[in-house]
């Protein structure tokens, strides 16, 4: 009896090396391992042996099934990394790797500097702390001009210095053309402070994204290519609209509107029924800060433009209320897969 | 500025429709930022209306049995007697146009209205107020229609042109649009309208809206006025109105007044105010008998004035003021004073029509929070031709509305008005600014057109502004208005020539734009948190005694404090959120701020990192269990991957307290790394086990960044064995690495891959309770490779037997085979 298991043992090994799918293994096991299989038809035989030889078959037996156990289980591996699909399904959800989330702000500014960068703009960078000089004198607004009221300004202690939080990155322009001289193309991301009261889209500190160009000749018209360029860069084919308007800094000063993002142009809510969305502010470099900046104003001629992120962000995501961006609420953040 | 279309109409045609025409302010630089039903005050448009007609109020008495009722009579077909309707509203009178319902009119609500007997008077009809014609909520008062519409015919037609107002946004340097006729000038502009002189009055006997006729009377203006300061007072124009009698302005004045926010007071008030939104021109009226004399000055030091709202003002020099011979009456430009205020019992009034310094009236005001409508026209400059026409205008409505009489004369004190500058233009330079050639003949005609006196040359313009454009200074000026008014939309968008230049080599944007993205490849979520902290915040964080630099005029506690550091905040968002979830790994690249001696704080750029994980949780789908749930090992391998991704070298970690260690890069210190202490996770609510970085990101951008070199492919395999040890005391992995390394050369790499304690003889988690210094059980991977040969089981027995040796000698380590 021991031979003959162990014969058994043999050429099931043998066999098991001859079998081409998965189905035969199984159908081979059931042959040897199953309930009625060749293993338990031997093992059937037990207690006619004599008692004697009853306790080496047992413990030979339970080898033997465990030694195939392992190699039918090995046969079936070589087969499923191959042939088995009986388990594919397309729709089951895939291991997530870990990646983490970029705040979408920083995803549309990298993204908005990247195009600038790609039309040969440099980028600069500069303290978020500023004296009066650089964010409103030498960008001609002057001490107790209305013009001031358009920037709600933080000041700091002692308030009698006049050192205050930047109400945009324009001081940054200021401070890159004391090392740059004409012809210059530079952008300016940062974050911006305004001492007024939040609501659902305004925030005490948020970010902007400012643009200088000085060159010869530069010409309005080349302001209005360029917003035109990077607005349907970031939005698609949207219409685009020039209003007059006024920054002490540029003269002449234009706002810019973009054809509503939601009702394209029929009028909704979000555009208060114009069709229009107000999207940001530009000119062509008032003389007086072209001067400020070293730059003769009768050689170079130059365009600026300042870009609210947080707003476009809004649009771009249909985000409701700006202060979740800052809020720090991972339901919120974990939505953006930048 | 709120701009009513009936009220525009007095100084231009308007044949636009509404929308067209605030399309039209918008584009030309006066945003309408809304189109204002004026009844309805921003509610629904669309009347439902029909079925009222336009009615004629002819006789208004007193209701006999009510007192609070009128019983008017209003003529509604010519060819009918007019009905008598009770009324409740304040503000009807005889004269007006009026929509009313006739019973069986059904009202939007409705209902159907019927002829009802009100306290004993029959009353067939209704006047109708806004809300009844759902035109809106206001039930103020019934409306009053424009004076054209005709008797008998649907009111509808008269209720929406009637009624509705622009709300334009001025910018601040255009202060003559702050008035209707300054706004009808851009409306005449943009219309191709002709400016009206205001009409002659509608009503004669009222002198509404038109341009009363000035008539002087025979007694002397003979008011005093002395200006001491004509710099900060180039012009004071005084006139007299003397036998008057205190009443309320016409009814349609009222109206005109409130719908643009002013409340009417009484007629000499109002004709103030009224002239000031007609023209642009602040004045201001004083009760004659209670001074006697004008003088602009300065205020003198400790000088005190009870003004207008009873409150009493501490005047400072730099205050400019108008006083009598004895005491300041009015603080120029801003308000006036209580004891100089027009009463009911005034006879007579000096009506002051000025130009006062804009800096002057600007601070005064800011300090004493009073900026008003005046202030504010006084901060943006007003036409220097106006003072004189304003005057007259006011004291003329002042006679009409209050039954007065002008005293003859005005009085002038001051400077002549300066004359406007000549600017020249040239075509090359509305050519060079707007990309395009824009004709003289063409500009010359937009020129004129603003009211600029033009004389074209072949190149050039010669332009002299009108007095009131007082923002036209420099050719730019003029070229925007060419701009403008030639629609920017119409220019062809080109994009500028951009030369080719060799990038800058260090952008501080582009490497923390690096740090961002390793960092959400590692699995964290940029989480920025506001540049303010509160002082509570900082002292919880034990910063409090550190120096911070502190903003004036924070709008909350919370704004108290510039940061000084990330973690407060991060730390806090982690803390609210920790409850309700299993793990949160966070960062932020932002400004930190440390005072220095200089005016200016120093600015670092730093990188925030927290990492929370409930117990158990892995760092990471590769980590060892040992390393489960230990956010601080989750930091550091965040903080190593991104130093090695960057190419720094020699990055250290030293511990210098129980929770934290500093981080070198070479000799340089460049941030901290560590636990979150237990009193620090508590002050912000944080209840599972945290680990937190900070690093300069400032300095780290100037460390030296390697380039890897590559290295030969291995020739011969490595091996690698896993070697136990139990040491009486924990030690350092840094040193036990440096003992084996330093056994043979043939090792290549040396790394803890667990540990644990003996203390019980369980594999009690060794960082978890800082005291048990028992035994410890340290696995070291240990990786030999030879560049000569491939080593052979012997070969790497015995380098294994002499690390036993080491580790023996070293630290009593007992090698567990």
């Amino acid at each position: 009896m021991t031979s003959e298991i162990e014969q058994l043992q043999a050429s099931t090994l043998d066999a098991l090396q001859h079998l081409q799918d998965a189905a035969a293994v199984d159908a081979l096991e059931i042959n040897i391992l199953g309930r009625k299989g060749k293993l338990a038809a031997l093992l059937s035989r037990i207690p006619t042996l004599p008692p004697a030889e009853r306790a080496g078959i047992g413990t030979l037996a339970s080898e033997v099934k465990q030694t195939l156990q392992l190699a039918f289980n090995g046969a079936r591996g070589k087969f499923s990394g191959t042939n088995d699909h009986s388990h594919f399904d397309p729709t089951w959800p895939g291991v997530a790797p870990s990646i983490g989330h970029l705040h979408p702000v920083t995803a549309f500014v990298e993204r908005s500097v990247q195009f600038f960068t790609t039309l040969g703009y440099a980028v600069a960078d500069g303290p978020e702390v500023e004296t009066a000089a650089y964010n409103f004198d030498k960008l001609n607004i002057p001490a107790n001009h209305p013009a001031r009221d358009l920037w709600d300004t933080y000041y700091l202690n002692p308030e009698r210095d006049g050192i205050l939080m930047r109400t945009h990155t324009s001081p940054v322009q200021l401070r890159y053309m004391e090392t740059h001289k004409p012809p210059a193309y530079v952008v300016v991301p940062g974050r911006v402070f305004r001492h007024e009261a939040t609501d659902a889209s305004h925030d005490t500190n948020f970010s902007m994204l400012e643009g200088l160009a000085i060159d010869r000749d530069l010409h309005i018209t080349d302001l209005i290519g360029t917003l035109k360029a990077f607005l349907q860069h970031t939005f698609g084919p949207v219409k685009m609209r020039i209003r007059p308007s006024y920054f002490p800094f540029v003269e002449p000063g234009i706002e810019v509107d973009m054809s509503c993002l939601i009702c394209h142009g029929k009028g909704c809510s979000v555009c208060k029924q114009t069709g229009w969305l107000e999207m940001l502010g530009a000119g062509m470099v008032h003389p007086v800060v072209l001067k400020n900046m070293k730059v003769d104003p009768k050689k170079y001629s130059g365009f600026a433009f300042g870009i609210g992120v947080e707003r476009m962000v809004m649009l771009l995501h249909g985000i409701p209320e700006v202060r979740l961006l800052l809020s720090g609420d991972q339901r919120f953040l974990e939505q953006f897969h930048y | 500025m709120k701009l009513p279309l009936t009220w525009l109409k007095d100084f231009v045609t308007v044949r636009t429709s509404p929308e067209k025409l605030a399309q039209l302010l918008t584009l030309s630089g006066s945003e309408v930022e809304q189109i204002i039903p004026s009844t309805a005050l921003g509610t629904s448009r669309g009347p439902e209306v029909s079925g009222i007609i336009v009615g004629l109020v002819e006789e208004v008495k007193q209701h006999p049995n009510a007192d609070r009722l009128k019983v008017c009579l209003v003529r509604v077909l010519a060819s009918e007697q007019p009905r008598t309707i009770v009324c409740g509203a304040p503000n009807v009178a005889a004269g007006q146009k009026v929509p009313v319902a006739l019973p069986g009119t059904v009202l939007p609500n409705g209902v159907e209205l019927r002829a009802a007997t009100i306290r004993g008077v029959e009353s067939s009809g209704m006047i109708c107020a806004a809300d009844e014609l759902a035109l809106g909520d206001d039930h103020s008062g019934i409306i009053v229609l424009d004076p054209k519409a005709e008797v008998g015919t649907p009111a509808a037609k008269w209720l929406g042109a009637a009624d509705i107002t622009l709300d334009v946004k001025v910018t601040p340097n255009r202060g003559d649009c702050l008035s209707i006729r300054g706004l009808a000038r851009e409306v005449a502009i943009l219309t191709k309208q002709k400016l009206k002189e205001p009409a002659p009055a509608r009503h004669a006997s009222q002198g509404v809206a038109g341009g009363p006729k000035l008539v002087e009377g025979k007694s002397k203006n003979t008011v005093q006025v002395k200006v001491q300061d004509t710099k900060s007072c180039s012009q004071y124009v005084a006139r007299l109105v003397e036998g008057i009698t205190i009443k309320s302005s016409p009814v349609e004045v009222q109206e005109r007044l409130a719908s643009v926010g002013i409340r009417p007071i009484n007629a000499v008030v109002d004709a103030t105010n009224y002239v000031m939104l007609e023209l642009g021109q602040p004045l201001h009226a004083f009760d004659a008998d209670k001074l006697n004399q004008i003088v602009v000055r300065s205020a003198k030091p400790n000088e005190q004035l009870v003004t207008l709202d009873g409150e009493k003002r501490n005047l400072l020099t730099s205050d400019l003021v108008i006083a009598d011979k004895q005491r300041a009456i009015a603080i120029a430009g801003v308000m006036g004073g209580q004891d100089t205020e027009v009463s009911e019992h005034t006879k007579r009034v000096i009506i002051e029509s000025a130009r006062f310094d804009p800096i002057r009236v600007r601070l005064t005001a800011q300090r004493l929070h009073l900026r008003s409508e005046a202030s504010n026209r006084f901060e943006k400059g007003i036409d220097p031709a106006l003072a004189i026409e304003a005057a007259d205008r006011c004291a003329a409505y002042i006679a009409a509305w209050a039954d007065g009489v002008v005293a003859k004369g005005r009085v002038v004190a001051g400077k002549k008005p300066l004359v406007s500058k000549v600017i020249t233009l040239t075509l090359a330079e509305v050519e060079r600014l707007i990309g395009a050639r824009v004709p003289a003949a063409k500009m010359k005609a937009m020129l004129t057109s603003l009211g600029c006196k033009v004389q074209a040359t072949k190149t050039a313009l010669r332009v002299v502004p009108p007095s009131w454009r007082l923002d036209l200074i420099i050719p730019a000026d003029l070229v925007e208005e060419v701009g403008r008014l030639m629609d920017y939309n119409t220019l062809k968008p080109t994009l500028p020539h951009i030369p080719q230049r060799a990038p800058e080599q260090s952008s501080s944007f582009a490497f923390t734009s690096t740090v961002r993205h390793r960092l959400v490849a590692a699995g964290l979520t940029e989480t920025p948190t506001y540049s303010f902290y509160s002082k509570e915040l900082a002292e919880s964080f034990d910063l409090a005694d550190q120096p911070h630099a502190e903003l004036a005029n924070p709008l909350n506690p919370d704004q108290a404090l510039l940061r000084r550091s990330l973690m407060p905040q991060l730390l806090t968002v982690a803390g609210k959120q920790s409850a309700t979830r299993d793990s949160l790994r966070i960062f932020e690249v932002g400004r930190a701020f440390w005072p220095a001696n200089r005016t200016m704080p120093e600015e670092r750029t730093m990188l925030g990192i927290v990492d929370v994980r409930k117990v158990g949780l892995p760092a990471s789908a590769s980590a060892q269990p040992w390393q489960a749930g230990d956010p601080f090992l989750a930091v550091k391998g965040v903080v190593e991957a991104m130093c090695r991704s960057l190419g720094l070298h020699d990055v250290r970690y030293h511990g210098s307290t129980s929770t934290a260690a500093r981080i070198t890069v070479g000799t340089e210190a460049i941030g901290i790394i560590g636990s979150v202490r237990q009193k620090y996770a508590d002050a912000v609510k944080l209840r599972k086990p945290a680990a937190f970085a900070e690093i300069d990101l400032s300095l780290l951008m100037e460390q030296p960044r390697h380039i890897t070199k590559a290295q030969p492919l291995p020739v011969y395999p490595s091996v690698e064995r896993d070697l136990a040890f139990a040491l009486p005391h924990p030690v350092a992995h840094a040193e036990l690495i440096r003992e084996v390394r330093g056994v043979d050369p043939l090792i290549l790499k040396v790394q803890g891959i667990d540990r644990f304690s003996l203390a019980n003889g369980n594999r009690a988690r060794l960082d978890a309770p800082p005291g048990s210094r028992a035994g410890v059980s340290i696995t070291l991977r240990v990786t030999f490779q030879s560049p000569g040969t491939t080593l052979t089981s012997d070969d790497v027995q015995g380098i294994v037997e002499r690390i036993a040796q080491r580790m023996d000698e070293a630290f009593s380590a007992e090698f567990r085979r």
